[in-house]
């Protein structure tokens, strides 16, 4: 057909040649004459033509540009010639060439049908086929869309949308900054996507996979981001997709923060905004997806066992749903998670550090989430009582006291009460044949009794302290302004500071956000006033926190404050104009120890920095604190159960988790001790008793033979043996097992350096030892690398952050400058000092000897034989063991931190990725900086706020926005 | 006729030219009348095996060569049913003077036949002729059909030297060349005609090497838009090809016919006898019709505007019949104005709004237009009060209606029809634009539901006895929710579905396919009703009237059929195409229909009597769309070639070509009020033409009526309003909604 085809091209035809015509002839056993088989294949040509003519018109009719085997067997058929069957396919047949016989043939390959059977790439059935509509041309004029587009659900993926979609998940996955923004950029805004909405969705769904990993989780939700933000994709069912790779992110102890450097936390929020802003959007696509959302917030938070960062997840969740979400599922939940929290926020011990920072997190999170739930429940509250909400007196002191804060900007506060309001009727009108159809709303004095107990007067600086309010009278207009806001005064702003505990939460709502965009549908161009509206909120609360923090920190910092510390805070984008509010915790520590990054994360040191609160804080608020061992802080609540023993219990673990470890790792070098001193004593005892035997019956048959003469002989024959002169000699005052030498073969062994000088004598000593090594060194090196861990925030995060924050060096480059200047300390701290002091010690060595006595040591190759202070006392020897054996941990420890630092670099890191992939490189506690090198004018912020709880989209943030927030922010400020 | 104008000339020319005009005016006028007079609209159909032939004066002598054929074969019953019908005498057939009688009664051929002799040798070769100018029963029983090949093919049995051809050939080429420049364009369309029949004639004698020289030689000097028939020609070098293949079936049973004028004509003919060609005279006798006009010769762009079809141009006096092109008188209808309207019209302004409203109605409804056909010409189907209701709202929606112009263009909303799989090869829209359906090659017929209300089926016979018949909801009640959906597929044929047309009611669809039936299809309970069974061949295309009830097929088999629902049998067939019926349409009166064919004619065919009263040349491809404007006074037709024609119906004058399109074009589409006129193609491309422009520029005068000479301007670039491409989906079907709104349809190829 393909060659009938061509014939309508060209005014030659295609012949049969007679020739095949004779081939054809003699396969059907038939003999033709020259002239016969001529004459028929001018006969065939002839048919074959003219059944192509007529086939040609079934093509025609059936408007299609391409001849079909079909349309030529029609043709057949309607001229009464029997039809040709087998070859229906759409492809035309591959026409093969053989060359030696210049023969031609359709290809016609074997199939396995067995195989095709049991294939499992099984072709999708066709799509339905349908109808979609789509305006073209706008009269005639302006086209709505580019000429020639196709409307989407087009069920196969053209070349082009493959090729895009090849593209935007590299750039989004790349290394890039700048593509990945403009890949983001495009996901929100391209209209023709929709076909690959199920590979981005599938894509996205890989979050579990790269768990390990931040920024491809940081990248992976902001694709979701942007396919949420998409106005032209219908999402559909794969919202459910999308809401459970987002939950993943907020919910499940990620692998990356196993490691306490990974910024996990500014991910969790991120999920958790992104979270609300999907539900409010597109909540409705999928039924009972709220219930959904809130039963599996609060499994998790009901669940002790989960890690704390789990637990943070699930209340900043619960926070992003609406303060509703809080009363019902984390107020009434709270008594019983309280005392799990206080026993981890009251253990002051070391090794608790880590999780207590963790630890503050949570409590920072639920003391937001509750103020907000305070506020809006007095909100609703003076809103359902004074019945309407214009003529409110409150309402008005509210928006007055508002403008007080921000002059020039009147955002009309009814939004605020009005969707509260909506909010509350939504989640009432559906909260029936819910799961929580028992739960009845708790009056809001009782409420905030009950909350007052659990936070003191940290709550308290939130709402007002008066001791009327328990009482509360719904709206006096102070306490509605001090509801709404700080304390307006900046005399009671000091006031409040000096009261407030070690960590304040400013919330700051953007009212039109907050409320549900089913009632209050919002703007539809949140640039033009939406996102004033949100920054002028932000405004206030951030001049307040400036303030605060300018009064608490007086002179600590004052250049700093210039510093703007919204543009982090902000999650609002001016395309899309849906619920998104913008909250920061501003919690902090007293002044101490805050320019580093993850503050918490720092405290390796001994002082617990809890224990500069002033006790009453809590003390007075909290009769009973749940302290390790004693979780009867709930003794007097009835509802302490075993079950809650049992979860404290396991909090306490996990909470202690790294103080156990080294515990552990104690006791278990101190047990080796023990076992090769009680094992290897007896012994050597018994060998020296023999030895002193032989020497004093020696000496008794030889009474001509001098003691010290004998003893000299013996000295130079082991010398000679041993090249130990003192050998012979503390043989007979030394005992190789005692407890330092034990102690020292224990931690030679365990580091895998090795000496045999020291080798178990006994059966039983060896068998341990095997024993105990198996065991012992996967743990040293375990341990070795969390301290490492430990060290690396101190040795490296906070002087890189330095580097980028005084030096005004981009990350990359600092952290560049940063490992050399580390390589180079450490290089001359741990080879050339030791060395030197090598040479101080053992005067007999070289130079050159020392350093590779230190080498050999570090490098943990170990060689025997080669101890220092040979000339030294015994007492000396002991303690230069004890030196080398600490000597040798910490060069440990310093390198393995060194190699973290070094791998921390971008440009390291980049070289790795090379090698190991783009998508599975191990980027241990990598900087989210890597992608925000340009923006290092946000940084000052972390030395502010101990912990930031929101943290912009990253690449998100136009400078305009910047300058204008700027210029917005720089009034109240002086208003304040 | 034109074996009888053949013979004609044969005998005497001189006098055929004398006579030839004052033919035209009155023969045909009279034919008509007396066509009217004997068939009554309501008569029963002409039977099956009845062959109307293209043009009336032809109808007696075929009758006459009909009957004597079937007394020959002694089936008087057909003879006496088929004279009864004709309203002939009973004895027309037993005199040899009643024939010139009966034919004189008929008005046609008048003073010819007595001339013309030997009577039976003329039977003859009208027997000949016509059974071979009914194709359709030629290839409906293959088997019969080899006598009367035959018959056609012995015509080429005179012979002179086949060497001698191509000297004949080139001496005439070479006395063309020399003629003055103003004949040597109308001489010039002796060659293709000419080069065609000798080239038959030596392969019909066995020449083969000679006829392939012949053709190598001569084939390049043809015109461009013959190739496709020459390609045709070219694979024919056997005479046991030339049995059964249609195309040279064409050649030989219908005469070629050339407008030549009387000058040209002579120095043609002088030419010819002086240097003694009888080869070349004998081919011209034989098988050409050449129409002779006074005056001027027509120049060559003009000749070839008007050629190209598979036999000529079309005779003069096949487009002078009278046709009624205007609307029909719209039934009166009460106009509740809705409260809601008044005020939207106090609110705009009174005056606008009303004007329009008035202009459309009220001269419809006062005075009949002279044009139009008697309101009973035809019997139409009553109004039912749904009808009624679906006018008002008609009337309501056209008073929102948007007046397009060229500053003024339509907004264009696409349907792309995915997953079609190619497979989508009709669509069709119901007038109120509601539904959509469409035809696939998978033999099914999908209908979507375009707005909210999704389609139901009507309940079961068991579940409507249960309905209480009295509530005023029945309508509402009698339908089943359960099946509600957006889509339905109709499952029934058997073949690729080409042709799909929604009742104006939009209660029935209609599809036609290729399996050669036609199905019609309640959209009530979504089921097919009947298969009407006739063209035996695939059928391309059908389309309801306007006013329902009857609807048009044509297909494979070269005819046209008009049917009524209600009969299975068609009631009229329409004859005359030499090749497939491509496309059908309904005139907006009802009383009329066109056919475009693959022969590159159109015909428009009298729906009363049968006759064809227009044939449209100038096509270089076969139709394959064709649109009546609003007020039934235009046709656009497309082809293949991409160009589309305007034609006046009236006038039967073509008025305009609008060249641009690359590919076929398979819909156009006049806009509601008759500004625009929109093409779609197989090119992805939506066109908009400036139809009001291309309409008023034309001043028909009375010579270019009278001649059929037309000059065209190329102004398709003036026209052409705009171009929307689409992406990879060709247009299908186009369609504008009650308020101009264009809806363009088709299935996207990725």
């Amino acid at each position: 057909v393909a060659v009938r085809m061509a014939d309508r091209e060209e005014r030659r035809f295609a012949e049969v040649s007679r020739e095949s015509v004779r081939l054809m002839a003699e396969s059907a056993g038939v003999e033709l004459g020259d002239d016969v088989a001529a004459l028929l294949a001018e006969d065939v040509c002839y048919r074959l033509r003219e059944a192509t003519q007529s086939s040609s018109q079934f093509m025609r009719h059936a408007k299609r540009r391409k001849l079909t085997v079909e349309d030529f067997n029609r043709a057949l058929r309607w001229s009464n010639v029997e039809a040709i069957c087998g070859y229906g396919a759409q492809d035309a047949l591959p026409f093969r060439s053989v060359k030696e016989g210049e023969f031609f043939f359709i290809e016609d390959r074997d199939i396995n049908l067995v195989e095709l059977a049991l294939a499992t790439n099984i072709p999708k059935g066709c799509a339905e086929t349908m109808v979609r509509v789509n305006v073209s041309y706008l009269d005639g004029k302006g086209n709505l869309e580019p000429q020639g587009t196709v409307p989407t659900a087009v069920q196969s993926l053209s070349d082009d949308l493959l090729k895009y979609y090849q593209q935007i998940t590299r750039a989004i996955l790349g290394e890039d900054p700048h593509l990945m923004k403009v890949a983001l950029l495009d996901l929100q805004s391209n209209s023709k996507i929709a076909a690959l909405l199920p590979y981005f969705v599938y894509v996205i769904s890989g979050v579990k996979s790269v768990s390990h990993d931040l920024e491809q989780l940081n990248r992976l939700l902001h694709m979701v981001k942007s396919l949420v933000q998409n106005p032209y994709l219908y999402l559909g069912s794969y919202v459910r997709s999308l809401v459970s790779s987002v939950m993943y992110c907020i919910l499940e102890p990620l692998a990356a923060s196993i490691n306490p450097l990974n910024d996990h936390w500014t991910l969790r929020d991120y999920a958790a905004l992104l979270l609300s802003h999907i539900f409010w959007t597109h909540g409705d696509l999928v039924s009972g997806l709220y219930h959904q959302i809130l039963l599996s917030l609060q499994k998790v938070l009901s669940d002790p066992v989960r890690p704390l960062c789990s637990h943070y997840g699930a209340v900043v969740g619960l926070h992003a749903l609406g303060w509703k979400a809080v009363e019902r599922v984390l107020f009434p939940h709270l008594p019983a998670y309280w005392a799990n929290l206080q026993a981890v926020l009251d253990d002051y011990s070391v090794s608790n550090a880590q999780v207590k920072a963790d630890g503050h997190k949570v409590y920072g999170a639920i003391l937001v989430a509750v103020e907000r739930l305070l506020k809006m429940k007095a909100l609703s509250l003076s809103q359902s009582a004074e019945g309407g909400s214009s003529g409110q007196p409150g309402s008005l002191v509210g928006a007055m006291g508002y403008r007080v804060s921000s002059p020039g900007l009147s955002p009309p506060p009814e939004p605020l009460s009005e969707a509260a309001l909506g909010i509350a009727s939504h989640l009432q009108a559906g909260g029936a044949g819910c799961p929580w159809e028992e739960w009845t709303p708790v009056s809001l004095p009782a409420m905030y009794c009950e909350l007052y107990s659990f936070f003191g007067d940290s709550l308290a600086v939130r709402f007002s302290t008066g001791p009327g309010f328990g009482s509360y009278p719904p709206c006096t207009p102070a306490q509605l302004g001090d509801a709404r806001k700080e304390p307006p005064g900046p005399a009671s702003n000091l006031d409040t500071t000096r009261k407030m505990p070690q960590l304040t939460a400013n919330l700051n709502i953007s009212p039109r956000q907050d409320g549900s965009p089913r009632t209050d549908p919002p703007p539809p161009s949140l640039a033009a006033t939406g996102s004033g509206r949100s920054l002028a909120r932000s405004s206030s609360s951030s001049s307040m926190q400036r303030s605060r923090s300018s009064s608490s920190r007086s002179g600590q910092r004052s250049a700093g404050l210039s510093r703007d510390v919204f543009p982090k805070a902000r999650f609002t984008s001016p395309q899309t104009g849906p619920p998104a509010f913008s909250f920061l915790i501003g919690g902090r520590q007293m002044g101490r120890r805050c320019q580093g990054r993850r503050p918490f994360q720092t405290t390796f040191a001994p002082t617990p920095p809890l224990s500069t609160i002033p006790p009453r804080a809590y003390a007075h608020k909290l009769p009973v604190i749940g302290r390790v061992g004693k979780p009867c802080a709930d003794k007097k609540r009835s509802e302490a159960t075993m079950a809650q023993l049992v979860s404290s219990v396991a909090l306490f673990c996990q909470v202690n988790a790294f103080a156990c470890l080294v515990l552990c790792y104690v006791l278990f070098i101190v047990l080796g001790g023990v076992v090769f001193t009680a094992v290897e004593k007896p012994v050597e005892t018994e060998l020296r008793a023999e030895v002193e035997e032989l020497h004093r019956s020696f000496l008794q048959e030889n009474p001509c033979v001098q003691e010290s003469r004998l003893s000299e002989l013996l000295g130079k024959a082991l010398s000679a043996h041993h090249a130990d002169v003192a050998v012979l000699k503390a043989e007979a005052d030394e005992a190789h097992y005692d407890f330092t030498s034990s102690l020292y073969f224990v931690i030679v062994t365990l580091t895998t350096m090795g000496s045999d000088s020291y080798t178990p004598k006994s059966d039983e000593a060896k068998l341990f030892c095997i024993f105990y090594c198996t065991l012992g060194i996967p743990l040293t090196l375990f341990l070795l690398t969390l301290l490492s861990n430990v060290f690396l925030p101190v040795v490296t995060h906070a002087p890189v952050h330095h580097l980028c924050t005084y030096w005004g060096l981009p990350y990359t480059r600092a952290a560049l400058v940063h490992s050399c200047l580390l390589s180079v300390l450490v290089v001359s701290l741990l080879f050339v000092l030791p060395t030197l002091l090598v040479c101080v010690v053992e005067p007999g060595w070289s130079f050159l000897d020392a350093l590779f006595f230190c080498f050999v040591i570090l490098s943990t190759v170990g060689q025997g034989g080669n101890s220092l202070g040979r000339t030294w006392s015994p007492t000396a020897r002991e303690t230069l063991k004890l030196l080398t054996t600490f000597y040798l941990l910490l060069g440990l420890v310093v390198i393995i931190t060194l190699k973290d630092t070094v791998l921390q670099v971008p440009r390291v890191c980049a070289l790795l990725r090379l090698f190991s992939g783009p998508q599975y490189a191990e980027l241990e506690g990598i900087h989210l900086n890597e992608l925000t090198e340009d923006h290092c004018e946000e940084e000052p912020q972390y030395s502010q706020s101990v912990c930031t709880v929101s943290s912009i989209p990253l690449e998100l943030m136009r400078p305009s926005d910047v300058d204008l927030h700027r210029a917005r922010t720089s009034t109240p400020t002086e208003t304040t | 006729m034109a074996a009888v104008q053949g013979g004609l000339v044969d005998a005497d020319e001189e006098k055929d030219i004398k006579t030839e005009p004052s033919n035209d005016g009155c023969g045909n006028n009279n034919a008509n009348d007396g066509r009217l007079l004997s068939a009554s609209p309501g008569s029963s159909a002409p039977t099956g095996t009845n062959k109307t032939p293209a043009a009336a004066p032809e109808d007696q002598q075929t009758l006459l060569a009909v009957l004597q054929f079937l007394k020959k074969n002694k089936l008087t019953e057909s003879v006496e049913i088929l004279r009864r019908e004709a309203g002939l005498p009973e004895d027309s057939l037993d005199l040899k003077g009643g024939d010139s009688s009966a034919a004189g009664s008929g008005g046609a051929a008048s003073g010819g036949d007595s001339e013309a002799g030997d009577a039976s040798s003329l039977l003859s070769r009208v027997t000949g002729s016509s059974s071979a100018g009914a194709p359709p029963t030629t290839k409906a029983a293959p088997g019969e059909d080899q006598p009367d090949v035959n018959v056609v093919l012995s015509a080429y049995s005179q012979q002179g030297d086949p060497a001698l051809y191509g000297v004949y050939y080139s001496g005439l080429k070479k006395f063309i060349e020399s003629v003055l420049d103003c004949h040597r364009a109308e001489l010039s369309q002796v060659f293709y005609p000419l080069f065609v029949h000798m080239y038959l004639e030596l392969v019909y004698n066995n020449h083969e090497n000679e006829a392939k020289a012949f053709f190598e030689k001569f084939s390049g000097d043809q015109e461009c838009y013959y190739e496709e028939d020459l390609r045709i020609l070219s694979s024919l070098t056997k005479k046991e090809h030339m049995r059964g293949n249609e195309t040279l079936l064409d050649f030989r049973t219908s005469k070629f016919v050339l407008r030549i004028s009387r000058d040209s004509y002579q120095l043609l003919k002088r030419h010819l006898q002086e240097r003694q060609n009888n080869q070349i005279w004998n081919i011209i006798q034989e098988h050409l019709y050449i129409d002779i006009f006074d005056g001027m010769p027509r120049s060559k762009s003009q000749i070839d505007a008007m050629s190209g079809s598979l036999a000529g141009e079309a005779k003069r006096e096949a487009n002078k019949a009278k046709v009624y092109y205007g609307l029909l008188k719209e039934p009166e209808i009460e106009l509740p104005l809705d409260d809601e309207d008044e005020e939207a019209e106090n609110e705009e302004g009174k005056p606008k709004k009303k004007k329009p409203k008035k202009d459309s109605m009220g001269s419809k409804s006062k005075k009949q237009d002279p044009n139009a056909p008697s309101q009973t010409r035809i019997p139409l189907p009553e109004l039912k009060d749904s009808d009624k209701l679906d006018k008002i709202m008609y009337m309501k929606e056209a008073t929102k209606r948007i007046r397009l112009g060229p500053d003024n263009l339509p907004s264009i909303c696409f349907y792309t029809f995915l997953n079609a799989y190619q497979g989508l090869t009709a669509v069709d829209f119901t007038d109120d634009s509601s539904l959509i359906a469409g035809g696939f090659a998978d033999s099914t017929v999908r209908v979507w539901s375009v707005t909210p209300k999704k389609l139901r089926k009507v309940k079961s016979a068991a579940d409507l006895n249960l309905i209480d018949k009295e509530s005023d909801d029945v309508l509402e009640r009698i339908m089943d929710e359960k099946t509600a959906s957006e889509s339905k597929i109709l499952y029934g044929h058997s073949g690729p579905v080409y042709g799909i047309s929604f009742s104006p009611d939009r209660n029935y669809l209609l599809s036609s396919s290729e399996d050669g039936t036609i199905r019609l299809w309640s959209l009530q309970t979504f089921t097919c009703l009947v298969g009407y069974k006739g063209h035996n061949y695939p059928v391309w295309d059908t389309q309801f009237s306007p006013h329902g009830y009857y609807f048009i097929s044509g297909g494979h088999d070269r005819v046209a059929r008009l049917w009524a629902t209600d009969h299975y049998q068609p009631l009229r067939i329409f004859s005359g195409h030499l090749a497939d019926v491509t496309c059908t349409r309904f005139h907006p009166n009802s009383n009329y229909v066109v056919t475009g064919s693959s022969d590159r004619t159109i015909r428009l065919w009298d729906v009363l009597n049968g006759n064809c009263v227009r044939i449209f040349t100038g096509h270089k491809g076969p139709i394959h769309a064709l649109a009546f404007s609003p007020n039934g006074k235009f046709l656009a037709s497309g082809a293949t070639d991409g160009r589309v024609l305007l034609w006046d119906i009236g006038h039967g004058l073509m008025v305009g070509e609008l060249k641009g399109h690359t590919d076929t074009i398979y819909s156009l589409r006049f806009s509601r009020d008759g500004e625009i006129l929109a093409s779609g193609s197989m090119d992805n491309t939506v066109r908009l033409w400036d139809a009001t422009k291309a309409f008023d520029d034309l001043e028909t005068d009375d010579f270019t009526a009278a001649t059929g000479h037309i000059h065209l301007q190329d102004n398709s670039q003036e026209l052409l309003l705009g171009t929307y491409l689409s992406k990879s989906t060709p247009v299908v079907h186009l369609h504008f909604t009650r308020r101009n709104l264009l809806l363009a349809a088709g299935a996207y190829n990725p």
